[in-house]
């Protein structure tokens, strides 16, 4: 109380200044609350209106029932869910640490800023546009491009390209964060640069790494746009990941599908889907906190 | 300790210090070359980023290209969207996207950097960490589940209450208050599409006021300025250019948002004219009506033309907000990777 400095000078102050300090100090906090509280209400209205449908049947069964969807639960949504980012993580984490390890080696050149402001855009590019772009290499019919369909593999890759520029960004900064010592050291002892990076900067940026592809994940699993242009739907299991029978169910397009349609029982399934949802995607984000609260404290880095 | 003796008997041997000269020429030389070749494959990493941009711009505008031969620039601007007659502008998606926009950024700006400066300054420390998190869990929320409670939450809460309430206080003396309560409309896309770009800029906004030199807040103090003071005058002044590309790249966020607005914009292609108007954005057309569109060549075209639009909205955008930032935080963009 003694050393703040704003009990030291609030004897002097003016009603006017006094009340405006608090006033706005209030308004932060009350602010604050009304930013979060989206959060807070989605939790409470998933959990509210979805908690009657959630059970143990509802994840491990199929949808069933007319209309398709008011028995039986969701299966084939994540089933679907993992293959497609199964499918996005094998193109984007290879493609992004690779692109990261350029960024990093080539740091400061003309080169590498192109590049990193290239890969920054594309973090922006709107998914709907992703959603054409991954039509039109993988999905359509004619002309040039893979002539996949709506399958699981034209909805992967496209979340994987959406993926590759979060995986780039987070691995770049992961090495950066390895101390140029270690770095030095191995040059000293005359690694070359291939040696130095596997077994000095790849190693130690690892937990970094880790958590961009969490993040890249958590990203991607929340995506419908881009899957209604490439992958659409499936209300069974998939039994080909490309061709016309290669569309896999998917979490967020169910919760689409069931919203739209004006069935209450619906919107009820819709809801606990939600939740199921809501559940993964912050568990991965505490995950992701966990670990780079853990890698932090193991790099002495935090007090 | 040598002896200058047994350096000089070291000197002689000429033919052994050659061999060895041999060696060691050669081993760079293979070193050199492994490094060169590595330096190569790095390369490729970064032309891979490259070859993707290339990708996404050449697809769109190749596939935009019958529209763009055959509208021109009167595609921005021309009302008509008639798949049957072939005729198609841009016009009423344009406004329907900015309207919603519009409204997002101004329900979202005030709240987003209040929240960055309780973040930055007035949360006591043992709570930064919890408020902090619990800004980034909101920004990994998936589009789709906001939707899902705009449709449950939002919308009957406009209808019954919010809307009816507008028309009957301001909605009496300015009809752009007024309109059917019908829940739907930009006034609902655009409050959710607000709640999803608050972390955004607020976590932007923070990043930036961390960067404020501790010297100019002792000296505000020092001045006998009190905490709002120093906090809301010197500090949120000198990050001004931070907040405004926080701003800008909430906009290019907002301007793509698909599944939200798809849900609760009403999805009528009209002019909104009043705030409870429905209305329809490009990306939500998008979302809802490409794949009825690539059975015809132009139609499709057309709809990749608005995705090219909006592709160059967030490009142009998104590049202007990261100079802004990069200029004042050198290096470090935080905060830019979140839910869609």
């Amino acid at each position: 109380m003694q050393g703040s400095p704003m009990n030291g000078i609030s004897e002097g102050l003016s009603p006017f200044r006094r009340f405006r300090n608090l006033l706005l100090g209030g308004l932060t906090g009350l602010f604050f609350f009304f930013a979060v509280s989206p959060l807070l209400l989605i939790v409470y209205v998933a959990w509210n209106q979805g908690r009657s449908a959630l059970n143990w049947e509802f994840i491990s069964t199929l949808p069933s029932g007319f209309p398709l969807g008011t028995e039986g639960g969701i299966l084939n949504g994540i089933v679907g869910s993992l293959v497609l980012v199964v499918i996005a993580s094998s193109l984007s984490v290879p493609v992004g640490i690779w692109a990261g390890l350029y960024l990093w080696q080539d740091g400061k050149s003309r080169q590498a800023g192109l590049v990193r402001l290239l890969s920054d855009l594309l973090l922006g590019v709107p998914s709907v546009v992703w959603g054409i772009v991954g039509f039109y290499v993988f999905s359509t019919s004619t002309g040039m491009g893979f002539h996949w369909g709506f399958s699981a593999m034209a909805g992967g890759l496209t979340l994987g390209f959406i993926m590759v520029p979060i995986v780039t960004r987070v691995t770049e900064q992961a090495l950066r964060d390895v101390p140029m010592s270690f770095i030095e050291g191995s040059y000293a002892l005359g690694a070359t640069r291939w040696q130095t990076m596997r077994s000095v900067a790849l190693p130690g940026a690892m937990a970094g790494i880790g958590t961009g592809i969490l993040l890249g994940i958590l990203n991607v699993l929340g995506q419908t746009a881009p899957l209604v242009f490439t992958n659409y739907y499936n209300t069974g299991l998939p039994s080909s990941l490309v061709g016309s029978q290669g569309a896999v169910g998917d979490l967020a397009m169910q919760i689409f599908i069931y919203v739209h349609e004006p069935s209450q029982l619906l919107h009820v399934k819709a809801m606990a889907a939600s939740l199921v949802l809501l559940g993964i995607v912050l568990a991965l984000d505490i995950g992701i906190r966990l670990m780079t609260w853990g890698s932090r404290k193991i790099a002495g880095r935090v007090g | 300790m040598e002896t200058p003796e047994s350096v000089r008997q070291d000197i002689p041997k000429a033919s052994e210090k050659a061999e060895g000269r041999l060696e060691i020429r050669e081993e760079p030389d293979l070193a050199g070359r492994s490094e060169r070749l590595f330096g190569w494959i790095l390369k490729g990493g970064g032309l891979s980023i490259l070859v993707l941009f290339g990708v996404v711009i050449l697809v769109c505008l190749v596939a935009a290209w019958p529209s763009i031969h055959r509208f021109g620039i009167s595609f921005l601007w021309s009302s008509t969207w008639n798949p049957n007659r072939k005729i198609f502008g841009a016009f009423p998606y344009l406004v329907g996207t900015l309207w919603v926009t519009g409204i997002a950024l101004i329900t979202s700006i005030p709240v987003a950097i209040f929240s960055a400066l309780f973040l930055s300054d007035y949360a006591p420390s043992w709570l930064s960490g919890i408020v902090s998190t619990l800004m980034e869990m909101l920004a990994g929320i998936p589009s789709i589940v906001f939707g899902a409670f705009g449709i449950t939450f939002m919308v009957p809460l406009l209808r019954d209450h919010l809307e009816p309430f507008l028309a009957r206080t301001l909605g009496t003396r300015w009809d752009f208050f007024n309109g059917d309560p019908l829940g739907y409309g930009i006034l609902a896309a655009g409050f959710v599409v607000g709640f999803m770009i608050v972390p955004l800029v607020a976590t932007v906004t923070r990043d930036s006021l961390l960067m404020v030199p501790q010297e100019m807040v002792e000296a505000s103090y020092a001045l006998g300025a009190t905490k709002a003071e120093t906090v809301f005058f010197v500090k949120l002044r000198e990050v001004m250019p931070g907040i405004v590309g926080s701003v800008i790249l909430g906009f290019g966020r907002a301007v793509g948002e698909t599944m939200a607005v798809l849900l609760l914009v009403g999805n009528q292609p009209s002019i909104p004219q009043t705030i409870q108007d429905v209305g329809y954005t490009i990306s939500s057309l998008l979302a809802n009506t490409f794949t009825y569109a690539v059975i015809d060549p132009l139609y499709a075209a057309a709809e990749v033309e608005l995705g090219l639009i909006l592709l160059v909205i967030t490009l142009a955008v998104n590049t202007l907000g990261r100079e802004l930032l990069l200029r004042l935080m050198g290096g470090r963009l935080a905060g830019s990777v979140g839910g869609g």
